[in-house]
């Protein structure tokens, strides 16, 4: 446990010498968000929940969680999805 | 693009019901299968993919137990199915192809950047002497030939660009300001310089050559100015031979101009009516169709706008349209008063001088006299100007003996 949590530190640490984005480094998800229609994400694992009202995708190290009306994915390919509809909410859970 | 692509490629809309469509969807992203306009309903989603992607997903279907049912086709290949049946439409698209092939074979637009000197006719005679014109095969044109012919041709051109884009020929030119108008640094022939008006030699500057006139003698037309006839001198003061060289020399002669313009006080005027007509036309390569014929109208001015029709950016045709219209005006006589002829005449005369001074004709004085007639107003002038003369002339060679 303690040897993850130290290589965890490195890579941060390596990470922030070298200032590589978030998304390389970490393998975070990258959200570019339209006004109040489009969402587009990339550095996803998969869809956890999907329905017209809410849409749970699975990131990195934690779940995205877009709530609203209508939504739909345009599409979703295994790089980027993008997600259309009335998005109320984001949070991360 | 990426929904030409899709349609190039053919793809289906599908209904996925079952236990797991979350599962179903990132199993497809997994194997790289592209899923697009995925809505989810309660207990089952209607989504889009590639045709070709739609043969793998029997794997997942298994996997995943879910029941899959095919909505619609789309696409290309689906289109071209049902084309089959219609002969004549194919025909027609594959007869339409082949034409725009052909089309794009031949130079359809031609622009053309003259500057200065050359001139937009000039440019368009030497392209046709070379054979290049509307409707020219573009496999024929040798660019880099034509642009170096164009530049022995026209010595004052520093720099030519010839460009094919599409059905479009562009030649650009570039001209070298400082060239002499004369041709003297290209012709280097034996000459005399010979004066072309009549006037008083105001300098002469000689830089090859035998001067004949000095500064402030009077000279005729046709006089010989300089002399490229060097004649080599015997002890005893006879000629033993001549020299032969290109005359060369600024000289620069004072000269009269007279300048004379009757306006007679009556004249006509053109008063539109206001009735205009209005002919739609097109030009197909030089066929010309115009819906609607001229009528009623004694007489009109012709105004006309074409334009050019292309498909793409360069992709010019054959092919004009446009409109004519008809502006209908009628002759009314009008009788200038005295002052406003005057005043006619006068600006007509200033633009004269003015036209004399952009050819580089320096004015040295004026005498203008405006006489009164009864039914016209008459101006007459007297221009001193200071012109560059010195007309060369081949030289007739002394036998030798």
């Amino acid at each position: 446990m303690k040897t993850k949590k130290l290589i965890n530190q490195t890579k941060q640490h390596v990470a922030d010498a070298l200032k590589l984005p978030g998304d390389l480094a970490r393998g975070e998800a990258l959200l570019a968000v339209t006004g109040q229609q489009e969402a587009y994400i990339e550095n996803y694992k998969g869809i956890l929940e999907c329905s017209e009202s809410q849409v749970v995708i699975a990131t990195g190290r934690c779940k995205l969680c877009f709530q609203g009306k209508k939504l739909h994915i345009a599409y979703y390919t295994d790089e980027e999805m993008k997600i259309e509809g009335l998005i109320q909410t984001i949070s991360f859970i | 693009m990426l929904q030409l692509n899709r349609y190039l490629k053919g793809y289906v809309k599908i209904r996925v019901s079952g236990p797991a469509i979350q599962r179903f969807m990132n199993l497809c992203s997994v194997r790289g299968i592209a899923l697009t306009s995925v809505q989810i309903h309660d207990g089952f989603a209607l989504m889009e993919m590639n045709l070709r992607d739609f043969w793998n997903i029997k794997p997942i279907v298994r996997k995943t137990k879910m029941k899959v049912v095919l909505l619609e086709r789309k696409g290309l290949p689906f289109s071209v199915k049902k084309w089959r049946k219609r002969k004549g439409f194919m025909a027609g698209v594959l007869l339409c192809g082949m034409l725009l092939y052909v089309l794009s074979l031949f130079v359809w637009d031609i622009e053309l950047s003259p500057e200065g000197r050359l001139t937009r006719e000039m440019l368009l005679s030497f392209l046709q002497d070379e054979g290049i014109g509307y409707g020219s095969y573009l496999g024929s044109i040798d660019i880099e030939a034509i642009e170096k012919k164009l530049r022995d041709e026209y010595p004052y051109i520093v720099w030519t660009s010839l460009r094919i884009e599409g059905t479009k020929l562009t030649v650009f030119v570039k001209e070298n300001a400082q060239y002499q108008v004369t041709g003297k640094t290209v012709n280097h022939d034996p000459c005399d310089l010979y004066a072309t008006v009549h006037g008083t030699v105001s300098s002469i500057v000689t830089r090859n050559g035998i001067p004949q006139v000095t500064s402030g003698q009077e000279v005729q037309r046709g006089d010989k100015l300089v002399s490229g006839q060097i004649p080599i001198m015997n002890d005893d003061d006879t000629v033993r031979q001549y020299l032969y060289t290109h005359a060369d020399a600024d000289i620069v002669v004072d000269t009269v101009f007279s300048y004379e313009k009757e306006l007679p006080l009556v004249h006509e005027e053109k008063i539109y009516t206001g009735k205009q007509k209005i002919v739609f036309y097109a030009k197909l390569y030089r066929n010309s169709f115009s819906l609607g014929h001229m009528k009623g109208m004694e007489q009109y001015d012709i105004v006309t706008d074409l334009k050019q029709a292309k498909l793409f950016e360069d992709f010019y045709l054959p092919l004009y349209y446009g409109k004519i219209t008809f502006n209908e005006y009628k002759l009314q006589k009008y009788t200038y008063t005295k002052e406003q002829a005057r005043q006619i005449l006068q600006k007509d005369f200033e633009g004269f001088c003015e036209s004399l001074t952009q050819k580089g004709i320096q004015i040295i004085a004026k005498d203008v006299t405006i006489k009164d007639n009864k039914k016209s107003e008459k101006i007459k002038a007297a221009l001193t100007v200071r012109v560059r003369d010195g007309e060369e002339k081949a030289i007739n060679k002394v036998p030798e003996e």
